[in-house]
């Protein structure tokens, strides 16, 4: 049987990656196979990733700030590319109201810093578009 | 079927791997058949070694001269949760740019030998796919990654200074296993005299070659030109002595081999396995139980191919 591929990557400048690290150590222990490519991303080299990977879930670790321009490039590149059954999620700090307008984006679900790794596992695979 | 109007794009290639990994037994059969000849790097070493900064640039150079390189990094997978966490790529970002390149990972899947079953099946699907050298990074525990042999036709051993000494190599068995010693990170410890030590213990093979040893920093991209020109020199022996068929055959014979232990595998793993311990235990010769197994338990793996 297959295991549900994530690719987490840590798209833009901030070069922290502590967090995002924990998050694939974490679902690796909830037994999904983490495709983890590090920091620096560009939405180019997430994308490509995603392909070659032909992963399941693509998850961004952000805290730059800079989320509404990322997650706007990588959803254009998604949709350029064919990535309808990929699901998009995002962590980090990001404000209420544009949560809102992310999700309206296409975006499947931001989570807080904080929430369990147990809640983000469960709306992977609840989620999931593709069989496994 | 046609592989190589399946294998048309980078995302045709990606979803065929996976179609395989999930148990596609008649696309794998049509990318063995494609295979073109490929040349296969495999490379193993311990943990943080520097295997995937070497590849890395190493594959840089070749994609910069307009070559098709497709890279294979291997990772463990958990023997807890059956996850895995792949981070290869973490140092191959600069190869991103490049649209001959292409770079998958993959986990063992708890194997042991450094490779998942599947392996081979993924560079025969490269191979179809036109690509010209495929490397292969295994899970390097330093002792069993032997099962690379069996698909590369160049296997690079990537050794520290910092780490051991020439007799684990020797214990390790890995002087047998490595065609070419690269000695990385030999901007620590005392680079020079390891290198020393290495040169006494090599000695010619059965085939006739002789492994070499070089010293690198991959993270300077010192070493990365004679590294390539040792690479070259080995392909143009063996390809001199007409090896090349042999390795081609070993690879086809390994696929072949792999498909046949994850089979069993698979089998094993099938928990109405339980009724033949009745079987055993009244008396019935194990051997003959397990006759009955592959017979009872064998059809209905995989997506199986037309006869
Ligand atoms: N000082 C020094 N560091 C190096 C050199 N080559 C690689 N590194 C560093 O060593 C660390 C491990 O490098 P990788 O390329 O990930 O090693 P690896 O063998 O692929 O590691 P695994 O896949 O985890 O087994 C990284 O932090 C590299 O930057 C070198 O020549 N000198
Ligand atoms: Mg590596």
């Amino acid at each position: 049987m297959r295991k549900i591929r994530v690719l987490i990557a840590k798209p833009g400048l901030d070069g922290h990656d502590r967090g995002a690290k924990v998050l694939a150590r974490s679902l690796m222990d909830e037994g999904f196979e983490v495709i983890y490519t590090g920091i620096h991303q560009t939405a180019e080299d997430i994308v490509r990733s995603a392909i070659e990977e032909d992963v399941d879930v693509i998850g961004l670790s952000i805290l730059s700030g800079a989320h509404m321009y990322h997650f706007r490039r990588i959803l254009e590149l998604m949709k350029e590319n064919g990535l309808n059954d990929v699901l998009l999620i995002g962590g980090g700090i990001v404000p209420e109201d544009d949560k809102n307008k992310l999700i309206e984006m296409g975006v499947d679900a931001i989570f807080n810093p904080g929430t369990s790794i147990k809640e983000i596992s469960d709306f992977i695979r609840k989620n999931l578009r593709r069989r496994v | 079927m046609n592989i190589a109007d399946i294998l048309k794009d980078r995302k045709s290639i990606a979803k065929a791997i996976t179609e395989i990994e999930e148990g596609n037994t008649e696309l794998a059969t049509e990318a063995l058949r494609g295979i073109r000849g490929a040349w296969v790097i495999g490379v193993t070493g311990v943990p943080g070694s520097g295997k995937s900064t070497l590849i890395s640039k190493i594959a840089l150079k070749l994609a910069l001269e307009g070559k098709k390189i497709g890279i294979l990094g291997i990772d463990p997978t958990s023997p807890f949760s059956g996850g895995a966490v792949l981070g290869d790529r973490i140092r191959m970002r600069e190869l991103n740019k490049f649209e001959n390149v292409f770079i998958r990972s993959i986990s063992t899947g708890g194997k042991l030998g450094g490779m998942s079953y599947h392996t081979p099946d993924i560079v025969n699907v490269l191979d179809a796919a036109g690509f010209d050298t495929i490397f292969i990074e295994t899970v390097g525990t330093g002792q069993d990654e032997v099962d690379v042999m069996n698909i590369a036709n160049t296997v690079l051993v990537v050794i520290v200074p910092t780490l051991g000494d020439e007799v684990q190599v020797i214990k390790a068995g890995q002087l047998e296993i490595g065609d070419i010693f690269i000695l990385n990170k030999s901007d620590q410890g005392a680079a020079d005299e390891k290198i020393k030590e290495m040169t006494l213990i090599m000695k010619e093979r059965k085939d006739g070659w002789i492994p070499r040893i070089v010293k690198s920093v991959a993270v300077r991209n010192q070493g990365i030109d004679e590294i390539l020109r040792l690479i070259v020199e080995h392909r143009e022996f063996i390809e001199r002595n007409g090896l090349k068929k042999n390795k081609l055959r070993q690879r086809i014979l390994y696929t072949i081999k792999q498909h046949a232990l994850n089979r069993m595998d698979e089998i094993m793993k099938n928990e109405e396995i339980e009724v033949y311990i009745e079987k055993v235990m009244s008396g019935k010769d194990i051997s003959k139980v397990i006759d009955e197994i592959m017979l009872e338990m064998g059809v209905g793996y995989g997506k199986r191919g037309k006869d």
